[in-house]
């Protein structure tokens, strides 16, 4: 007997469970934030993150690669700053400003900023490699010969050119 | 200061008489006396001499720092609506005008602004002044060209909003001008009204002294002065104004010794730029530069000649003759300064006749005396102390650029004023009594873009934003999790125990029993809802598995210094910070891990327009980023099904968010701290006498910031999965994967690695929890 019982209530159990609100609520679909094929969909028309149009600071990193050739490094990192407040996801501005702080033998903040490139630079494995040998660079230049290995192996893994 | 000079006159009378007597005697005793008389007016000449060249030379002239808003930038593409772009045009003082053929105005056309931008130079470069055409679309600007040719123009920098000005202790207000920048017209007419010998005295005209003597006995009063622009000039150095024959002579030699060490150019120039002429409140108008602002908004070089005119019959007396308190008299002694143009050529009868009927045309008052953004501006000077002494702030004429953003700041000031009286209504609190501050911050760049420290925005009082050092509750629990998330020992799908828990307290004989807001337990739940939901005892289990020490190294991280003592109930929060330490905490999350400082500066540049100073963007990766992404996923969680998802009903459709809200015991507190891709913003609502608020951080500080949040420009949240992430599908029940058709299954974010590796089928989860029933 305690056997049917048993099952029945399971029956029945389950018949309310399956209208049962006790569970944690995921019946609202979970909205899809997580940008996982690096490509560049939004969930929705409106609110997606600004048009990046390259033109509006190519001006802009034009001149800051120029300061930064003629000894004026710290005018080319005012400027890239700027330039980077316009577009903050655009991966090329990041490396830029990070191979400023290079010239200026400011090796963490190079490195630190090569690292913030990278957050943007999914769908660029140029820049990224382009990153990670900056890294290698730096992290050699701080006598941090381990940390460059591991930087020039995340560089050959992006393959070589 | 008494001039020690006899009358020469006298002594010589007395020489010649006792020559005839004792003439040896005679020659030692104007040996004795007169040598010692003249080395001791040499020596006074010697000492005015100093005195004049350092007042002219040395820190000629106490300016003010200058603060500035974060300049607007123009681009095809910008989300910027037309009224928006109208606004900021209004704050910068452009002026309404059909043809836009000066610097500083602009004209409103069907779906676009003609603009004439104002040069300006900046820390990184000069913008020149540019003719435009912006057009606009639904979404915003939809192209800037130039006027003329047409021709696409790739961005454009508007000229900086002036929000403040930090006065020198004499509260002094100036505008250099050059006298290469100041119309020939108003230097002539200067020298035809004031001193009509300038150019060829010595200092002094004894000519223009007589007769202003002779005029004055005749009339029985001061009706003419004798003063050249040289004495006008020494007399403005010296702020008394007492008038004493000592201090008369004073000037004369000091006007001789200014003329033989200078040339009349410079004291021109210099008188141009010193010279009284107004009174704003406290702060006093000095130069023509700058009167030519206070009076008619505009440069100097762009007045026209009865403006001129006017700026120059104000010498006489400037409060007498104040063009806006007393008119008649200021339009009576304009005119006479235009027939003095006239008798002088330097303007024709045609337009003498004209000038005369012109109204003055002096604009409204614009209040740069007073602060709009005070409390931003305390964080501004506050963050400046650290490098210049009080001195050298206010008076050394720097130039600072800060990052405020004007539109938010007012939209932040508005939610916050508008929601506090409408929670006063609602819960039926005494009027006035409330308060909160907002801090609004850039999520890449940390520039602070907006500080609101009192519901009376204007009060230059406590500054709440910095210095309300309040319990933050649950705003703490982000830190817990990381902190787990951190030994790569928890995923989001990690089930914790939400169920009793009594602990021991150290010195104490009763246990500490935490318990959860609606007071239930919730069982096995996973880590990412325990945070959504804000789970209290969950929490702790977890914060006391973790480590109460690996917690504090993760605020730590995340940038609050403040010391905090490590006890267990740390874990809800019952540290204390202020909105801005909280602010520093949550930016660090929204930006992937990256540690940078929030500022409000960027530059400072000497009153030449040097570089001083540069407050550079510094980045340091304190948090794993995939650690970040995980955080950030299940604060976004918060907002869809946690303590916050009312949002989805009050932000805009498709503003996707992430944030945490903060409740403390009692309710004293209401907090909110939230962030979309490209602002973060932190709230806090509550008394300033401890007393219950009687709401919630949802129901009180989240509605404040999803007021702003609506009104702002926010760009949606967008998670990018990094390398070494995965995504995976999770029974929420048994923390175990399952699969993507699953009635109840959730798809989650791990770092590789973590995924759980065992699977169960749907609704196995129900049958697990019923083996556990019975």
């Amino acid at each position: 007997m305690n056997f049917v019982v048993k099952y029945l209530f399971l029956f029945l159990s389950l018949l309310l469970l399956s209208s049962c609100s006790s569970l944690p609520k995921t019946d609202a679909p979970v909205v899809d934030i997580v940008d996982k094929s690096g490509s560049s969909a939004g969930t929705t028309t409106s609110h997606k993150p600004a048009v990046s149009n390259p033109i509006v600071v190519a001006g802009l990193q034009k001149q800051a690669k120029q300061l930064n050739h003629t000894g004026e490094s710290a005018k080319a990192a005012a400027i890239l700053e700027r330039a980077i407040r316009i577009q903050p996801r655009n991966p090329g501005l990041w490396h830029q400003l990070a191979q400023v702080r290079f010239t200026q033998k400011q090796y963490r903040q190079a490195e630190s900023l090569a690292l913030r490139s990278n957050q943007y630079a999914s769908r660029a494995p140029d820049i990224r490699r382009a990153n990670w040998l900056l890294i290698t660079s730096a992290r050699a230049e701080t006598g941090d010969s381990k940390g460059a290995r591991e930087a020039r192996k995340q560089a050959d893994k992006l393959g070589s050119r | 200061m008494a001039a020690k000079k006899k009358k020469t006159p006298v002594k010589r009378t007395r020489a010649k008489r006792s020559r005839r007597k004792k003439p040896k005697k005679r020659s030692k005793l104007l040996f004795y006396i007169l040598l010692p008389l003249l080395l001791v007016l040499v020596g006074y000449i010697v000492y005015l001499d100093f005195v004049i060249r350092d007042r002219f030379e040395g820190n000629r002239w106490e300016i003010p720092a200058r603060v500035y808003a974060s300049p607007v930038e123009l681009y095809a593409g910008l989300a910027l609506q037309k009224k928006e772009l109208l606004a900021e045009l209004k704050r910068l003082n452009y002026r309404n005008k059909w043809a836009v053929d000066e610097a500083g105005t602009y004209s409103s056309r069907t779906g676009a602004v003609l603009l004439n931008t104002r040069a300006f130079r900046f820390w990184d470069g000069s913008e020149n002044t540019k003719r435009l055409r912006v057009s606009f679309d639904a979404s915003g600007i939809s192209s800037v060209e130039t006027l003329k040719s047409k021709q696409p123009v790739s961005l454009v920098r508007l000229d900086p909003v002036h929000i403040a000005s930090i006065y020198p202790r004499h509260n002094e207000d100036r505008i250099l001008v050059q006298l290469k920048d100041i119309p020939d017209l108003i230097q002539k007419t200067l020298i035809e009204v004031e001193d009509r010998k300038f150019k060829s005295h010595h200092g002094i005209d004894f000519v223009a002294i007589m007769r202003a003597l002779y005029s004055n006995i005749k009339a029985g009063k001061t009706v003419q002065g004798g003063s050249t622009l040289t004495q006008q000039l020494v007399k403005n150095y010296f702020l008394t104004s007492e008038r004493s024959i000592s201090r008369k002579l004073n000037e004369a030699m000091m006007a001789g010794l200014l003329e033989f060490h200078y040339s009349k150019d410079d004291i021109l120039e210099s008188y141009f730029n010193e010279v009284y002429l107004g009174q704003d409140g406290k702060r006093s108008i000095n130069g023509f530069g700058l009167a030519s602002h206070f009076y008619f908004g505009r440069s100097l070089k762009y007045l026209k000649s009865h403006q001129l005119a006017l700026l120059v019959g104000l010498v006489k007396g400037p409060s007498y003759y104040d063009p806006r308190r007393h008119p008649k008299r200021a339009t009576s002694r304009r005119n006479l300064v235009l027939d003095v143009m006239l008798e002088r050529g330097l303007i024709s009868k045609e337009e003498n006749t004209q000038f005369k009927r012109s109204p003055l045309g002096v604009s409204k008052v614009h209040k740069a005396g007073v602060t709009a953004y005070p409390a931003f501006l305390d964080l501004v000077k506050r963050q400046l102390r650290r490098d210049y002494r009080d001195e050298d702030l206010s008076s050394a004429g720097l130039r600072i650029f800060t990052t405020l953003k004007s539109d938010v700041q007012i939209k932040a000031e508005k939610a916050l004023t508008s929601k506090l009286k409408a929670l006063e209504q609602g819960y039926r609190l005494p009027k006035g009594r409330l308060q909160g501050a907002v801090i609004v911050s850039d999520v890449n760049n940390a520039e602070v873009v907006a500080v609101v420290g009192d519901r009376q925005t204007r009060f230059t009082g406590f500054n709440r934003a910095l210095d309300a050092v309040r319990a933050i509750g649950s705003l703490i629990k982000p830190a817990v999790y990381l902190a787990a998330l951190k030994t790569g020992k928890y995923s989001l799908a990690t089930l914790i125990n939400d169920d009793f828990l009594e602990m021991d307290q150290p010195g104490k004989d009763e246990k500490w029993t935490p318990d959860n807001y609606d007071k239930l337990f919730h069982g096995q739940v996973p880590l990412y809802l325990a945070l959504a939901h804000s789970y209290n005892i969950a929490t702790v289990r977890l914060g006391m598995e973790v480590g109460l020490s690996e917690v504090l190294d993760v605020l730590s991280d995340l940038g609050v210094h403040r010391p905090i003592k490590e006890y267990p109930s740390m874990l809800l929060g019952t540290l204390a910070l202020s909105p801005l330490e909280v602010a520093q905490m949550y930016q660090t999350l929204a930006n992937a891990g990256f540690y940078s400082p929030l500022r409000s500066i960027r530059a400072v540049l000497d009153v030449k327009g040097e570089p001083l100073s540069r407050y550079p963007l510094s980045v340091s990766q304190v948090i794993d980023s995939r650690d970040s992404l995980l955080i950030n996923y299940a604060l976004h969680q918060v907002t869809q099904d946690g303590t916050a998802q009312q949002l989805g009903s009050i932000l805009p459709e498709g503003l996707q968010v992430a944030g945490k809200t903060g409740t403390t015991d009692k309710l004293r507190d209401s907090w909110f701290a939230g962030y979309s891709q490209d602002y973060l913003s932190v709230v806090w609502l509550g008394h300033d006498d401890d007393k219950p608020t009687k709401f919630t951080g949802s129901s009180g500080a989240m509605q404040v910031w999803a007021s702003l949040f609506n009104s702002i420009n926010a760009q949606s949240l967008q998670l990018d999965l990094l390398e070494d992430m995965e995504m995976a599908w999770i029974d929420p029940i048994t923390g175990n994967k399952t699969e993507e058709h699953c009635e109840n299954a959730v798809e989650l974010p791990f770092k590789s690695g973590t995924v759980p590796e065992q699977e169960t089928g749907c609704n196995a989860g129900v049958i697990d929890w019923l083996n556990r029933m019975f």
